[in-house]
């Protein structure tokens, strides 16, 4: 087992010019006696679309959920801009304008799409502004609009995904995290999914992707990790990653070192 | 994007996922068919190279960081298992047991006697509810009724209707268990809380009506029953008494450590873990669970009857709904699971508890839920159960789930010590012969005919079709939503259809439970996996091959009831063999990764030899190396005679393996035929598929002509060679 | 034999208050999918310290003043038992908070005789000199009235907070993914405090509406919770309405009960119990969502 980066490609072009909006700090995280996260470093400007590449168990999901504090690093930090959100509960991070869209959707099945979406806008109090949000959303995912009345949980896959996206708008994060959108979707909402992240990210949504299907990841994004048994193995530019093969080698499950 | 030709930076060669060229078989001489994938290759991995590794360093790390609990003296403790084999190390506590019980017996006073008794009654009736609670999982609040039941039914009979007294232990036995059997029947079918709650309002209904018998009939609700008397000698000293509630307990002990360890033991576990899991390996749910609420009760109801001979007396009071949740707190505190040292220390507890809180009742309670609130909150193993686990008092036998930490060679469970699968003779690794289709059948192993299935308002399968021949591998696809696991559900009796019929093996299963199915041939996977968590690998596997010996000789541990476990277990570890999955044996599947748990519910499924095989969705969350052993796996099982029914999105793995494909939309059938006929169906691409992709990852798979009504195909084509798996999906 | 009007009375007034116990279960049902087997003791609590504070030989304390020092006494016992639930969640399974909610319930039970006498008292009604109200004879008394009104206002209340409010959607978010709660800014902490706090407020008003009608002593938790948990699963245990509507169905069953069971055989008429409990049984074996619940899921 490695404990070694492998490959890092050129550092972001705005490291030493301004601050990261998101950096982690060598996080460890335990599950009981299983170390799932081995001292993992990653930073995320402003603007930037990043995407977390890795095998089953890597711990990729595991990062995006210490970062939304769901679950708690046994030693590192987390930071947002200036503040250190690793020690909130995670309903205090989306106050922070951090969302989690998280793995398997988990719309709130038996509650209508707008319910569902008012719940998204929990941390606000703007009525109208909630109203007009709303609005937006069903404008941004038309099949949502046409379905505001019906449960989530009779919604199709893809249609839940968009769900699960749109509540996360709600709270107007200017940074989305999203964890394996496309798991268990078939390929026609695969793609009209990763049509709506570039769009989202080209109106200027900061982004950091987990992907089992690293072609469309690395497609979304400028920049890439790649975790290997809870470590970061590699780094750069999605051309340097795809170029590299340090990618395709921890992706496919190589044993490293 | 296209899952085509990777980059060419893509390393593809000279890295560990396995082509099928890797995997070329040598010619098989015991073959029936051409051997399709190489399956009855010997050694031949269904992971690919590769993965071991990796999972063994997975399983460095985990051991490294178990430090602080037991894997430093791993060598030190299969030296001193060396020595003391855990049937040595059982027989010795048998016998130092047995010693002192009866040593107690003539050496001490009247006083303790009598509260040891106490202790023996409470051991008893923890022991039966260790069964129903711990290993079943089904919480029972109502106990205390059938210990009444067991109790008034005895006095009655031999005060009243002339019963000699002797008799009343096995009419409290008798009538505490058909009590059972009436509660449990319509209780069971409820759960978890609701389960707890319809049997604190038995015991309540209990309660109530012998409390109004103080008024009505008085005579019923107070009693005082005689004495026993064997050949002369009446029995009613404590020390008389005494010996007689050992002997019962030692029954009681004896019974249920057999039960413990046995099929039947491991299959009451594996319905406490997962319901829809037991039921498709062919266990009947309902009639385990109340098979464990009858032993359980015919224990309470036994207990209940033998107080009535130390006490002498009989009234309402004795049975109070707190006494009911006392025998389930000690059993929570000694440690629920566990074979019989649970109901031990919660024995022991019960006779400490009457020294210290001698005349208290009051106190005694208060003391007891604030011991029980402690070990809810920090022991939710009980007593028992962390001691074994950390093995803190050494000599003691381990509980189940400790081997599964501790152990990594066979021999290590009890039941093992015989086991090895090498000189067994492995029943799996033969290529198995399908069973003969009856004729009715017409070749199909699987019909579903104009079946429509409804939730409220909505059509989830709206007059489905489908035949799968013999031998054949056929893909549901379609969007999300679109009818294809409630299709499966139907198939499997998870559901039932509100028309149509489903046919497998020529038999219309149409209404018959899920677990039937599994007679019928049939056994599945699951999308969210279903794997028994609790118990080792092993067991997974165990419990899905049927015992060929009746309950009772297992109850009783007969020698025939032993040959017939090392068997079951010597057939499971090849399968495991097989599999490569050896080294997970006695690791606990909830703690296996994702990967190995899809893996390990798979040969589960296939440890039931079935003819058809539904599995859902088996490439969704695995990463391509997985994938590609997934796809070696299923081959595999189809090559062994299996006919394969998958849900999948993956275009690669589906044409790697289906012969036939059928599209499902909004519950609809929308397309049929190869994969290449159904890609190339417009409603499909629309629905589906999205854009059109002209590049193809994968010659499709030639197959023998498809029509709907065609005849059996022949064995599973063999995948071009040097086929990996892209990532993407819509490849 | 009691007219029909009579038995229609004391049955609503009486399954007024089953049914507030009922609303109190359902809050944290809604909220947790756990059945609090300590909510009869919190009734039990609050009536004895309210009433010990109402007749202390030495000062009197004024009943409204006492009512309020008994919902607070409640909503902290409500807390305590939040708090020691909390750590049997992390368990998957239902065993784990069944143990720790019935081994609390159990150390009040032990604990009450401690403080307060086993036998029967008294309990002050807020309308001393009741003489029933004008016009309906001796049908209805004041305090009947007044549990049925307070129980109908309190049942608007929740049912207003369930669908209207921000907690109440909360509260419905959490029972279902508490993850995915938190994510949308959600505390499940809070929540699940607010769901014991208000649960624990409602039950002990639900115990100074059913005291003066009834008599006070030590056993009163057990039974009420017990016909709580019969009310709240006879209506259906997720909404407001149908513990309100279990409530009274409960009331009028079991008042109407020994008039027909009279019919039988007298003596069957003074047991009336083993009834209701078996009545219990069948609907949770054939209809666990209750009689006017649609499908909800199961309990843990």
């Amino acid at each position: 087992m490695s404990t070694e980066i492998q490959f890092v490609g050129s550092r972001p072009p705005q490291e030493g010019i301004t601050p990261p909006l998101l950096s982690v700090n060598d996080i460890s995280v335990f599950f009981g006696p299983v170390q799932v996260l081995d001292g993992v470093n990653l930073a995320v400007w402003p603007g930037e679309r990043v995407c977390i590449l890795g095998s089953n168990g890597s711990g990729k999901s595991t990062t995006l959920k210490a970062i939304a504090g769901l679950v708690k690093p046994k030693s590192g930090t987390v930071s947002l801009g200036t503040e250190r959100i690793d020690t909130l509960d995670p309903s205090q991070v989306v106050r922070r304008h951090l969302s989690l869209v998280p793995q398997g959707r988990r719309v709130f099945y038996d509650q209508t799409v707008e319910a569902n979406l008012l719940l998204g806008a929990h941390t606000r109090k703007d009525k109208g502004g909630i109203k007009a949000d709303i609005e937006g959303v069903c404008q941004r995912f038309p099949r949502l609009g046409e379905r505001r009345k019906q449960l989530a949980g009779s919604l199709s896959g893809g249609e839940q995904q968009m769900l699960s996206i749109g509540r996360s708008l709600m709270a107007r994060p200017n940074f989305m995290m999203l964890d394996e959108p496309s798991l268990g979707l078939s390929p026609v909402a695969i793609q009209d999914l990763f049509r709506g992240l570039a769009q989202l990210s080209a109106e200027g949504m900061t982004m950091l992707v987990v992907e089992q299907l690293a072609s469309h990841a690395l497609n979304l994004a400028d920049r890439g990790y790649v975790l290997d048994q809870g470590r970061v193995v590699a780094m750069g530019t999605v051309e340097e990653l795809r170029s590299s093969g340090a990618v395709m080698e921890a992706y496919l499950g190589k044993a490293s070192g | 994007m296209s899952g085509g030709p990777q980059p060419p930076v893509n390393p593809t060669h000279g890295n560990p996922v396995p082509d099928y060229a890797q995997t070329q078989p040598p010619a098989t001489p015991q073959a029936q068919q051409p051997p399709p994938v190489g399956p009855s290759t010997p050694g031949f991995g269904i992971k690919p190279s590769g993965v071991q590794p990796a999972a063994k360093d997975q399983d460095a790390r985990s051991r490294r960081s178990r430090k602080h609990t037991a894997w430093t003296d791993v060598t030190q403790i299969e030296e001193e298992d060396r020595v003391l084999t855990p049937s040595r190390r059982r027989a010795i506590l048998t016998l130092l047991g047995l010693a002192g019980g009866i040593g107690l017996g003539f050496t001490v006073d009247q006083y303790y006697l009598r509260r040891f008794l106490i202790a023996l009654l409470a051991l008893i009736v923890a022991c039966g509810m260790n069964v129903l609670v711990g290993h079943t999982g089904q919480v029972s609040l109502g106990h205390i009724a059938l210990y009444a039941v067991g109790g008034y039914s005895a006095a009655w009979a031999t005060t009243y209707w002339g019963v000699p007294p002797i008799l009343g232990l096995p009419i409290g036995a008798i009538v505490g268990g058909l009590a059972g059997l009436a509660v449990g029947a319509p209780a069971l079918r409820l759960r978890g809380a609701y389960l707890a709650l319809a049997t604190l309002a038995f015991g309540l209904i209990v309660y109530n009506v012998t409390d109004s018998m103080r008024q009505t009939n008085p005579d019923l609700a107070t009693v005082t029953p005689p004495t026993i008397t064997i050949s002369g000698i009446e029995i009613a000293a404590d020390q008389q008494l005494y010996f007689f509630g050992l002997i019962f307990a030692i029954l009681t002990l004896w019974i249920t450590r057999s039960l413990t360890w046995s099929s039947i033991g491991r299959r009451l576990m594996a319905v406490r873990d997962s319901e829809d899991g037991a039921a498709s390996v062919g266990i009947s749910v309902y009639r385990y669970k109340l098979g464990a609420f009858f032993f359980s009760a015919v224990t309470a109801g036994m207990a209940g009857a033998m107080y009535n001979y130390v006490d002498q007396l009989v009234n309402p009071s004795t049975y109070d709904t707190v006494q009911s949740i006392r025998y389930l707190f000690v059993l929570v505190i000694g440690g629920l699971g566990t074979a019989i040292s649970g109901p031990f220390v919660g024995a022991g507890l019960i006779f400490a508890l009457q020294l210290l809180a001698e005349g208290y009742q009051q106190a005694e309670n208060l003391a007891l839920a604030f011991v029980l609130l402690l070990v809810v909150w920090f022991l939710p193993r009980g007593i028992a159960g962390t001691l074994g686990e950390t093995r803190f008092i050494r000599w003691l036998p381990r509980p189940y789930e400790t081997y599964t930490v501790l152990s990594r060679s066979p021999g290590r469970l009890p039941v093992l010590e015989g086991a090895r699968p090498l000189s067994h003779q492995p029943a799996y690794t033969e290529i198995r012969q399908p069973r003969p289709l009856p004729p009715q059948a017409g070749g199909y192993v699987l019909i579903v005919e104009n079946a429509v299935k409804r939730f409220g308002g909505i059509t989830a399968v709206d007059n489905v079709n489908i035949r799968v021949p013999q031998g054949g591998i056929h893909a549901l696809m379609g969007p999300n939503g679109s009818g294809k696991t409630t299709t499966l559900d139907l198939i499997a009796g998870s559901q039932f259809p509100d028309s149509g019929r489903i046919i497998i093996n020529g038999a219309d299963v149409t209404a018959w439970p899920a677990h039937k199915r599994e007679k019928a041939g049939l056994a599945r996977t699951f999308q969210n996996i279903q794997l028994f968590k609790e118990l080792p690998v092993i067991w997974n596997v165990a419990s899905a091959i049927p015992p060929r010996v009746g309950m009772a000789k297992q109850i009783f541990h007969t020698p025939g009831a032993v040959k017939d476990e090392i068997r079951i277990h010597g057939d499971a570890l090849a399968m495991l063999e097989e599999w490569d999955l050896t080294y997970l044996t006695f690791r606990k599947a909830g703690v296996c990764s994702y990967g190995q748990q899809k893996m390990i519910e798979l040969a589960r499924a296939a440890a039931t030899k079935p003819d058809l095989l539904l599995v859902d969705e088996p490439s969704t969350g695995l990463n391509p190396m997985w994938i590609a052993g997934m796809v070696q796996a299923l081959a595999k099982i189809n090559a062994q005679g299996t006919t394969l029914l998958l849900i999948e999105h993956h275009q690669a793995v589906i044409g790697d393996l289906a012969h036939q494909v059928t599209v499902l939309d909004q519950g609809r059938v929308i397309a049929e035929g190869t994969l290449d006929e159904v890609r190339r169906d417009p409603h499909v691409q629309m629905v589906y598929l999205g854009e059109v992709h002209n590049q193809q990852p994968t010659a499709p798979p030639p197959g023998p002509p498809q029509q709907p009504t065609a005849p059996p195909p022949g064995p599973p084509q063999q995948p071009p060679p040097g086929m990996t798996y892209p990532a993407s999906p819509a490849g | 034999m009691k007219t029909f009007l009579q038995v229609i009375a004391i049955g609503l007034s009486q399954g007024a208050v089953y049914a507030l116990v009922a609303l109190g279960i359902t809050l944290i049902f809604r909220t947790t999918r756990i059945l609090n087997f300590a909510q009869g003791q919190i009734l039990m609590v609050a009536v004895f310290v309210s009433l010990t504070l109402n007749q202390n030989a030495l000062k009197s304390i004024p009943l409204p003043i006492a009512w309020l020092i008994g919902i607070g006494v409640a909503v902290g016992l409500g807390v305590l038992i939040e708090l020691g639930v909390r750590p049997t969640l992390k368990h998957s399974g239902s065993l784990g908070w069944i143990l720790a909610t019935v081994g609390m319930a159990t150390i009040i039970q032990f604990i009450a005789p401690y403080f307060w006498p086993a036998d029967d008292r008294l309990y002050p009604s807020p309308f001393p000199n009741d003489r029933g109200i004008p016009g309906l004879g001796s049908l209805f008394s004041q305090r009947q009235i007044f549990t049925i009104v307070a129980a109908f206002l309190l049942m608007l209340g929740v049912d207003w907070l369930y669908n209207k409010t921000k907690l109440g959607r909360a509260m419905k978010a959490v029972a279902i993914d508490r993850d995915a709660a938190a994510l949308m800014g959600i505390s499940a902490k809070a929540t699940v405090r607010w769901a014991f706090i208000l649960s624990a407020a409602l039950t002990a008003i639900a115990g100074f509406l059913v005291a003066p009608l009834t008599f006070a002593n030590i056993a009163m938790g057990f039974d009420l919770g017990v016909k709580g948990f019969v009310a709240a699963v006879l209506g259906g245990i997720d909404s407001a309405r149908g513990a309100i509507a279990g409530g009274i169905m409960l009331g009028i069953f079991e008042a109407a009960l020994p008039q027909v069971l009279d019919l039988v055989s007298p003596n069957l008429a003074k047991y009336p119990l083993p009834f209701v409990f078996a009545l219990f049984i069948l609907v949770l074996v054939f209809r666990p969502q209750g009689i006017f619940g649609t499908a909800i899921r199961e309990a843990r």
